[in-house]
């Protein structure tokens, strides 16, 4: 699954875990806010 | 505030890049870092020096995708040479061995085919880049030591005759990653029992990157001197497109950042349809720069 933000930035690829009926994010092409990498 | 690291350019993307013969992928991959002034590059799914077509690279945070893109799908326009075995199962090597190719009857040869197709074990190259106890296995071959390579499994998707001509056999193979064509040449050599290698090869496609529409490392060059590296890159959605989508609130950066789940009941706007595409991403033109 591409997971996009409202402003369609793609920021992760993640997969549901059917188990807790939750996605879990398996690649994120973000980092958090303040974290080292600068993705605007 | 953290540092940035002096040669990390602010370039994010990916690249359709079609390579030439003669190089290896790593060259490309060089290549791409001193253009743009970068060290996150990276390819998906090496081609041989001897090979050429598709060769997708992934530029700045993208080359997390680089696992991802090198999983899909892969076609090949391959040239075979009957009746001649070689040491790399590539023109590379030395001859080993020529043997008369049998009279290939439009049944016969389709029978042969036909042990290729759907999911099989295939032994690699001894002259290949996996490593064996620590060393790549084209190392030990090289000093006459060739390994015995496990066979691994793999899928050929279609295998159709492009034109038989013998000695020549022009081969369309479209196959799961991990599949080597070289090795399929060599098989479908002992199969019809005479011996084969393989003389030319063109990757056509790998996932959504066609040969259509890749970039050679002058065009990058070009795009890169006149400031125009948009021509060359293409935003991620493009290479992905075969996923479904989600859409999330802002609130969830954070947890994405982080790499912690959420509960599917909050994620807001999804479509499972992979082939519904978002007003923004179909907007935009094929090789703009993805979103900032």
């Amino acid at each position: 699954m591409r997971v996009y933000d409202t402003r369609g930035r793609l920021l992760a690829l993640a997969e549901h875990d059917r188990r807790r009926d939750a996605w879990q994010p398996r690649l994120a092409l973000i980092s958090p806010p303040g974290g080292d990498d600068d993705d605007g | 505030m953290p540092r940035r690291r002096r040669d990390d350019a602010d370039v994010h993307g990916l690249m359709n890049v079609s390579k030439a013969r003669g190089f290896t992928s790593h060259d490309v991959v060089a290549v791409v870092r001193r253009m743009l002034g970068t060290r996150r590059v990276g390819h998906a799914g090496t081609l041989d020096p001897l090979a050429e077509g598709v060769l997708p690279v992934c530029v700045g945070r993208y080359t997390r995708l680089v696992d991802v893109i090198a999983d899909t799908e892969k076609g090949y326009y391959a040239e075979v040479e009957l009746g001649v075995r070689t040491t790399t199962d590539d023109a590379e090597g030395e001859v080993v061995e020529r043997h008369d190719v049998p009279p290939l009857t439009t049944e016969r040869l389709d029978a042969a085919l036909s042990a290729f197709r759907g999911p099989i074990e295939q032994v690699p190259p001894a002259f290949s880049a996996i490593k064996v106890a620590g060393r790549r296995a084209y190392d030990l071959a090289r000093r006459g030591d060739a390994p015995e390579l496990a066979a691994r499994p793999v899928t050929i998707h279609r295998l159709d005759v492009v034109r038989c001509a013998p000695p020549s056999l022009v081969l369309l193979v479209v196959c799961s990653k991990g599949t080597y064509i070289r090795s399929l040449a060599r098989d479908l050599g002992e199969t019809i029992g005479c011996g084969a290698h393989l003389t030319r090869l063109v990757r056509l496609w790998v996932g959504s990157f066609g040969l259509e529409d890749a970039v050679s490392l002058e065009e990058i060059s070009t795009a890169a001197s006149a400031g125009q590296l948009d021509t060359v890159l293409r935003p991620a959605d493009d290479a992905l497109a075969a996923l479904p989508a989600l859409v999330v609130p802002e609130e969830r950066l954070i947890d994405i950042g982080h790499g912690r789940p959420w509960p599917a009941t909050v994620s807001g706007a999804q479509s499972t349809d992979a082939r519904v595409r978002y007003p923004w991403t179909a907007a935009r033109p094929r090789r703009a720069r993805p979103p900032a």
